[in-house]
């Protein structure tokens, strides 16, 4: 999988480099606009990473510009602003998501994948990791075949960890994706914990081959 | 009290003093006039008796002597050359009624006796001429008084009218709204030197406020970056395998202390925005569903808290315009607020009516200070965790709404009360 990073702060590249590198994309860099239009030029990518402050010009362009040539990439926008216009006008411009800035590289890790699945098997989304696997549209899952009852807030955590397989996934990161935008007003996210307990329950009863695994107190992490 | 009716309660009592004074001391002059004008004609007429009756002195049997009257009584030498002549009030008897009268008192040698001789003249006519000098003074001064005041009143009024002006575009004036004061135009140079020293006083203010607020909003954007990169870099080290148990809790709690950075960080940004308006956008706001929303996505968390909460919303739904996201970012912080600031097992009830939400907690026994809860970094308890920030959060969007908020302590509750105008 081939994915485009147009950032400009190189830190950030860096880290997202790395982060997605873990993942086994292959991740490509432009630093501003003018690279950045050269690149969706010459290459295909699978997805692209937009910041849409960049120096040299508006990474929305970079949208508009992609739509007159004709190429349907999925296209990820990552901006600091958080702003409900830039929001609008980037899903209009054919944008498949917005992120805000800061995130976590869970969300980011679990946005691309997204957007990915949408786009290879086109509707038909399943996750799947040893003998468990997922059927994201029907919210179903099964382990070696056999079906298992979750609630609403342990398949999204399972969903969650599934995509971000062993990597550490923060709790404040599962918080806001399970429990919503909300949530970071909270002041402890303790309350994880008993899905977590009940989501490993019935994952060993089933007998799965994942495991879940408590990361020093900050997390949590999927191992096969 | 007003300037105007200050002056004026000031100056009426002095003026009518003044008057009194003035109006008295006129009043006594002219009776003192009038009444040694009567005494001179009383002396004017002995000399002329004295001098009719040397040539009559029938005069000396008979009481009257053109239109006055007198007596005359013989006494020794003796007793004449100790008589001064003497004025005083007198009362006049006639056809059987009581006439105010002066007499003079005074003794006289005829042919080689000597007589007592008292004069005695009506002053009814001086009387009513004083009583009439006295209601002219009254009338004339009373209307003086008067007349100052009236003007005074009207001078005051339009003198100070400027002021006045002034004082209103003062009072209309809101920092950050971009409104400039109007011009108040006036011939007076002071008032048009105030003027001219408020529209500067009111340009620095707007200035230097917009500069912090642009400060403030830089900032917390600048610092926003840094931090997520500082995060993301522990998260990336924390997932390399040969690390440490020791070294690994150390990692997470310096994530932890960046993660409260951020979240203060993008708490300081959100309040710049809210206080900059950039959130234009407005719809009807169903607060009654918002508020059940945001409680099925907090219950985990209330639950584990063990906080019990109670919503009572049987009085009507409360709809309100307002940006959806900065009604969700209000309730979220009132509740979380109830909820962190609650004791162990306590409870929450959330009131809702047509146009208000009431949010009460139970926690400390003790009220806080109303005046400085809603404002930034306010801080009771020392939890590490409260930022200091979600109430004035919750006040700068009910300022920006003109939603009042108030709070207050009763039966052991900390209640917050949120009035939404109606209409």
């Amino acid at each position: 999988m081939n994915i485009l990073l147009i950032e400009d702060e190189p830190e950030l590249r860096e880290i997202v480099q790395a982060s997605l590198k873990k993942e086994g994309f292959l991740v490509q860099c432009a630093e501003n606009f003018g690279e950045g239009l050269k690149k969706i030029r010459f290459y295909d990518y699978d997805c692209i990473l937009l910041d849409i402050m960049l120096p040299g010009g508006d990474g929305l362009h970079i949208l508009k510009h992609l739509k007159n040539i004709g190429k349907s990439e999925n296209v990820i926008i990552i901006s600091a602003r958080n702003s409900v216009d830039d929001k609008i006008e980037g899903l209009n411009l054919g944008a498949d998501d917005y992120l805000a800035k800061p995130f976590h590289m869970a969300e980011l890790n679990a946005r691309i994948k997204s957007v990915l699945r949408r786009k290879t098997f086109e509707g038909n989304r399943t996750l799947e990791c040893g003998n468990v696997k997922m059927d994201l549209d029907n919210f179903s899952i099964s382990v070696d075949g056999i079906s298992l009852v979750l609630n609403r807030k342990e398949f999204d955590i399972l969903v969650h960890l599934m995509t971000n397989r062993s990597r550490l996934v923060s709790k404040s990161s599962i918080a806001e994706k399970v429990w919503g935008d909300y949530m970071d007003t909270a002041d402890d996210y303790e309350f994880i914990y008993s899905q977590v307990k009940n989501l490993r329950r019935k994952l060993k009863a089933a007998g799965a081959e994942v495991k879940i695994t408590a990361m020093y107190g900050m997390g949590y992490k999927l191992e096969v | 009290m007003r300037l105007h009716y200050y002056t004026l309660r000031r100056l009426a009592p002095a003026l009518l003093l003044i008057i009194v004074a003035w109006g008295g001391l006129f009043y006594f002059l002219i009776k003192r006039q009038i009444e040694k004008s009567v005494d001179r004609n009383l002396n004017n007429y002995k000399l002329d008796f004295i001098q009719a009756i040397r040539q009559d002195s029938l005069l000396l049997t008979q009481h009257s002597f053109s239109s006055h009257i007198y007596h005359i009584t013989p006494i020794t030498e003796k007793e004449a050359l100790n008589v001064k002549d003497i004025y005083a009030d007198d009362i006049l008897y006639q056809d059987g009624k009581a006439l105010s009268a002066r007499t003079l008192g005074t003794a006289l040698a005829l042919y080689g006796r000597y007589y007592r001789l008292q004069v005695t003249a009506s002053t009814v006519e001086e009387r009513v001429l004083i009583k009439n000098v006295m209601y002219s003074l009254i009338v004339l001064y009373g209307a003086l008084l008067l007349s100052i005041l009236f003007v005074h009143h009207f001078l005051l009024r339009t003198v100070w009218r400027p002021f006045y002006a002034l004082i209103t575009g003062m009072e209309r004036f809101r920092i950050g709204h971009g409104e400039a004061m109007t011009d108040v135009s006036t011939a007076i140079s002071e008032f048009a030197l105030l003027n001219d020293a408020m529209k500067e006083l009111v340009a620095r203010a707007e200035h230097a406020y917009a500069q912090q607020q642009q400060f403030t909003g830089n900032a917390s954007h600048e610092l926003q970056t840094p931090i997520a990169i500082c995060l993301n870099r522990l998260e990336l080290l924390l997932e390399q395998d040969d690390i440490n148990p020791a070294t690994a809790q150390v990692i997470v709690s310096v994530m932890e202390s960046l993660s409260r950075l951020s979240r203060l960080n993008k708490t300081l940004l959100l309040l710049t925005k809210i206080e900059n308006d950039q959130f234009p956008l407005s719809s009807m706001v169903n607060v009654n569903n918002l508020v059940q929303d945001i409680l099925v996505e907090l219950k985990d968390w209330m639950h584990h808290k063990q906080i019990n909460i109670e919503l009572i919303r049987d009085k009507g739904p409360l709809i309100f315009c307002m940006n959806e996201a900065l009604a969700g970012i209000m309730i979220t912080n009132l509740l979380t607020n109830a909820v962190m600031h609650n004791k162990e097992r306590g409870s929450v009830y959330i009131m809702l009516e047509r146009n208000k939400l009431e949010i009460r907690n139970t926690g400390e026994e003790e009220a806080l200070d109303s005046r400085l809860i809603f404002t930034r970094f306010y801080k009771k308890s020392q939890g590490r965790q409260s930022s200091g920030l979600g109430l004035a959060l919750v006040k700068a969007i009910a300022l920006r709404y003109g939603l009042s908020l108030d709070y207050s302590y009763r039966d052991k509750l900390h209640i917050i009360t949120v009035l939404f105008p109606s209409g």
